[in-house]
């Protein structure tokens, strides 16, 4: 029989950045779950796009200018959201702030050119299959894509009013990830929306 | 805390803190707000009994109208609504939804834990589910009762051929359910990973805990395809998109691609954790390990990665190019190993232990019997030729039952009668529990098994009545009278309970002498469930490496939880969680205003947009404190 063991967890920090952390755990199941929903919806244009004699019906390219631009500006986001996540690990209040108020202004701005973008498909929803479909995968990226620019408008409206505790920096990390999974997400799904039609021309 | 499991008992006072910390608050609103893993997965299990006896009802109301030809208590129009609620609410609101209710109430105590790991996300998760499976059955009573089946085909359930209603909230009552099954997952995910015991690394995780995490993450992968096939039905029969109309480029089969890529390991949702239950019954009861950790657990994860390849065999007499139906009959066979391998390390645990012939080894005997006919003639449908004759049928009918019945709800009541001590505080009458089984038995297999033969001969599923010349009539009364002793059955079920809850014997915390350690707390186990957090260096913590370890340094006055590292459990911080509130119920709420909005107009989607952002800045309001 071994001698009962204890453990002090008095020690042990309160919080803790990345992995460590359950709430980056809950944000990776997240996405795990809407790269299905993303994958299938992408599965289903595959699906639909097998049985139709031409793609798209009627050959009504979408647009590539807005959707590009909107590439351009999510995929530059990256650079003042990974530098706002690392400034958060080192507590530097000054840097996050200014971080997080570039990030919800390039957000912001991305929020705005969707509509841009799904005039540019070029199409109604009710038109056929394949505009059902589009506008379905447009629509569901323009969904976490707002929810996601809301969030980081409500964490930085946090931060700036003071909050300080060290879980608001763990949430800016955490925020973050989500981030990049709006950005990697639109890749592929701008890539089926934009390129595709042009590849199988 | 008992003695033999070796945890040192703290001072009082500390104890009287944790209380006052944990506790649910007092009164109508404090019951609301609760966010206690107990709390929640209790309303779990008593809503999804109150819904399966719904279900059971219109099961019953179905044989009564089955028992002779051309009988005219439902009207084909009723029973159309009558077998797809009954379907629909067996599947979404009771199987999965109590699969999921045992791991949020087992799971965080197993894992010697004092809740899940986002407390107020799973109270949200059980309000929606509250309301979807009230929108599905308050919907019957006004004659809005989905009629196109479970799996509501199009073009059957599409616009054309579905007008009205009915249909939508059919879809709804699905995106209701799947919110709330895929938070349960993410819950029981993050709370296995991160939250367990120290020294309770992966290889140590119980059974039941590896069951409910591989079942989580089917839940993640599948649920997603149920939740977008039905919101592009409801799309298409609401704002007239065509993904399933041929005349504007859609495809019909794209819905069963869709359903099915979810439907399939829909079954394996549901009777994975049963497996686990039969691990933790089988262990129990023969007072030794399961033969073979290693094999179950992989297993199990065999079992759900392969789930994912089987849908198509629901679909093999839609023409589908003959290779990819061979991949799947293939696929579909293969999937019987896993489950020969479990079958075969259970058998081996009761051969070499000392096995008490309890009430819950009887559902076991009785799982082990059921499930191999349901799996047999799973291996018959999975063959393409055989398929093609008997689908469609009562054979099917048969078929699904042996495998859900036999294979989720004899190791359910099993697990119930193992696990209603810890639950309660007391222990289920034995000797009812006896007749609970044999009763059980016989009348399923008196109601399913000439099922079989009556698919075999001809009869369709989902056809409201026969003639009188195809002889069906008298397999269709045996069935009928297997259905009333079903019924009687959980009639004893229900005295029993409230025969227990009104003054059965006292179970005390550990009444089986059992290995986990949700035995090593009072049974009901308080709010914060482990005075101590236990420390656990064996698989069978209770049994061996005794004695238990503690953790101490928790803070006592706020709901601190210790979060460990992920395979090895080593400690890495505290971590504060979040205690009562009403949002998550407001939440659901405009979730549900929003939700049922939308099958009326398109408005109640920027309505219903702007009700769930101020329900979740109410949420977030106020930053959690760290110290």
């Amino acid at each position: 029989m071994n001698a009962a063991q204890e453990i002090d967890a008095g020690a042990l920090d309160t919080y803790g950045f990345g992995a460590r952390g359950i709430v980056w755990w809950g944000v990776m199941a997240f996405i795990a779950i809407e790269t299905v929903m993303l994958g299938l919806t992408a599965a289903a244009y595959g699906y639909l796009y097998l049985n139709a004699p031409e793609w798209p019906p009627g050959r009504l390219l979408p647009a590539w200018h807005w959707p590009t631009i909107n590439l351009a500006l999510l995929l530059a986001s990256l650079v003042p959201m990974v530098w706002t996540a690392r400034t958060a690990r080192r507590f530097e209040e000054r840097g996050v702030a200014i971080g997080l108020l570039i990030c919800c202004a390039l957000g912001a701005a991305s929020c705005l050119i969707r509509p841009l973008e799904f005039r540019a498909l070029n199409t109604a929803w009710d038109r056929n299959a394949y505009s059902s479909v589009v506008w379905t995968l447009l629509g569901l990226h323009t969904t976490h894509l707002v929810a996601e620019v809301v969030e980081t408008i409500v964490i930085t409206i946090w931060f700036l009013r003071g909050a300080r505790a060290p879980r608001t920096w763990v949430d800016v990390g955490d925020n973050a990830l989500y981030w990049y999974f709006i950005v990697g997400a639109w890749v592929p799904v701008y890539g089926l929306i934009v390129w595709f039609p042009r590849l199988v021309g | 805390m008992p003695e033999r499991a070796g945890l040192m008992m703290p001072p009082p006072a500390d104890l009287e803190r944790l209380r006052a910390t944990w506790e649910t608050p007092p009164g109508l609103l404090g019951w609301l707000a609760s966010v206690d893993h107990k709390v929640i997965a209790r309303r779990y299990l008593i809503t999804t009994g109150l819904f399966f006896a719904g279900g059971g009802v219109l099961a019953l109301l179905m044989r009564m109208q089955l028992a002779f030809p051309e009988t005219d208590l439902l009207g084909p129009d009723l029973y159309n609504q009558v077998f797809t609620v009954h379907g629909s609410t067996m599947m979404f609101l009771f199987a999965v939804p109590v699969m999921e209710a045992m791991g949020l109430y087992l799971v965080p105590l197993m894992l010697g834990t004092r809740n899940v790991a986002f407390p107020r996300l799973n109270a949200y998760g059980y309000y929606v589910y509250l309301a979807g499976g009230l929108l599905l059955w308050s919907s019957l009573f006004i004659n809005l009762g989905p009629d196109t089946g479970w799996f509501s085909y199009v073009p059957l359930a599409g616009p054309e051929f579905a007008p009205g209603k009915r249909v939508d909230v059919w879809a709804q009552m699905i995106t209701f359910t799947e919110i709330a099954a895929l938070i349960a997952a993410v819950e029981i995910i993050v709370t296995t990973f991160k939250m367990r015991a120290p020294g309770l690394a992966l290889n140590r995780l119980p059974l039941f805990v590896w069951a409910m995490l591989s079942t989580s993450f089917m839940i993640l992968f599948a649920m997603p395809a149920v939740m977008l096939a039905s919101g592009v039905l409801a799309l298409d029969r609401l704002v007239g998109t065509h993904f399933f109309n041929p005349a504007e480029g859609g495809d019909a089969l794209l819905w069963q691609h869709l359903f099915w890529f979810f439907g399939h390991p829909e079954v394996y949702i549901i009777f994975v954790p049963a497996l686990g239950m039969v691990s933790s019954i089988v262990a129990v009861s023969s007072r030794r390990p399961v033969v073979g950790y290693t094999a179950i657990v992989l297993s199990l994860v065999a079992t759900a990665l392969l789930s994912f390849g089987l849908w198509v065999h629901h679909m093999f007499t839609t023409g589908l190019p003959p290779l990819g139906e061979s991949f799947f009959t293939a696929a579909s066979m293969m999937i019987a190993i896993p489950s020969g391998v479990q079958i075969f390390c259970w058998i081996a645990t009761l051969w070499i232990g000392w096995p008490r012939l309890t009430t819950p080894l009887l559902f076991v005997l009785g799982f082990l019997a059921t499930f191999t006919i349901g799996g047999l003639t799973g291996v018959m449908v999975a063959s393409v030729p055989f398929d093609l004759q008997v689908h469609d049928s009562f054979f099917v009918v048969a078929h699904l039952h042996y495998t859900l019945i036999g294979g989720a709800l004899f190791p359910l009541f099993g697990g119930i009668y193992l696990w209603f001590p810890k639950l309660t505080g007391r222990r289920l009458s034995e000797r009812l529990g006896r007749w609970h089984f044999a009763l059980f038995f016989v009348g399923f297999n008196l109601t399913f098994f000439p099922m079989h033969q009556l698919g075999l001969a001809g009869m369709p599923r989902r056809v409201y009545t026969y003639l009188a010349a195809t002889g069906w009539d008298s397999l269709n009364q045996v069935a009928t009278v297997g259905a009333m002793l079903l019924a009687a059955s959980m009639a004893l079920f229900i005295a029993n309970v409230a025969w227990a809850l009104r003054g059965g014997p006292p179970a005390g915390d550990d009444p089986w002498g059992a290995d986990t350690l949700e035995w090593a707390t009072a049974s009901p186990p308080p709010p914060f469930n482990f005075a101590h957090i236990p420390v656990a260096r064996s698989a069978a913590p209770l049994w061996f490496a005794l004695p238990l370890g503690w953790v101490r340094g928790l803070a006592e006055q706020r709901r601190e939880v210790l979060i460990t590292t992920v395979v090895d459990a080593e400690p890495d911080h505290r971590y504060a969680q979040p205690g009562p509130s009403l949002w998550p119920l407001a939440l659901a709420l405009a979730t549900a205003v929003t939700l049922i909005a939308c099958i009326f107009t398109p408005w109640g989607l920027p309505i219903g947009a702007v009700l769930i952002f101020i329900a979740l800045l109410g949420w977030f309001s106020k930053p959690q404190e760290d110290a």
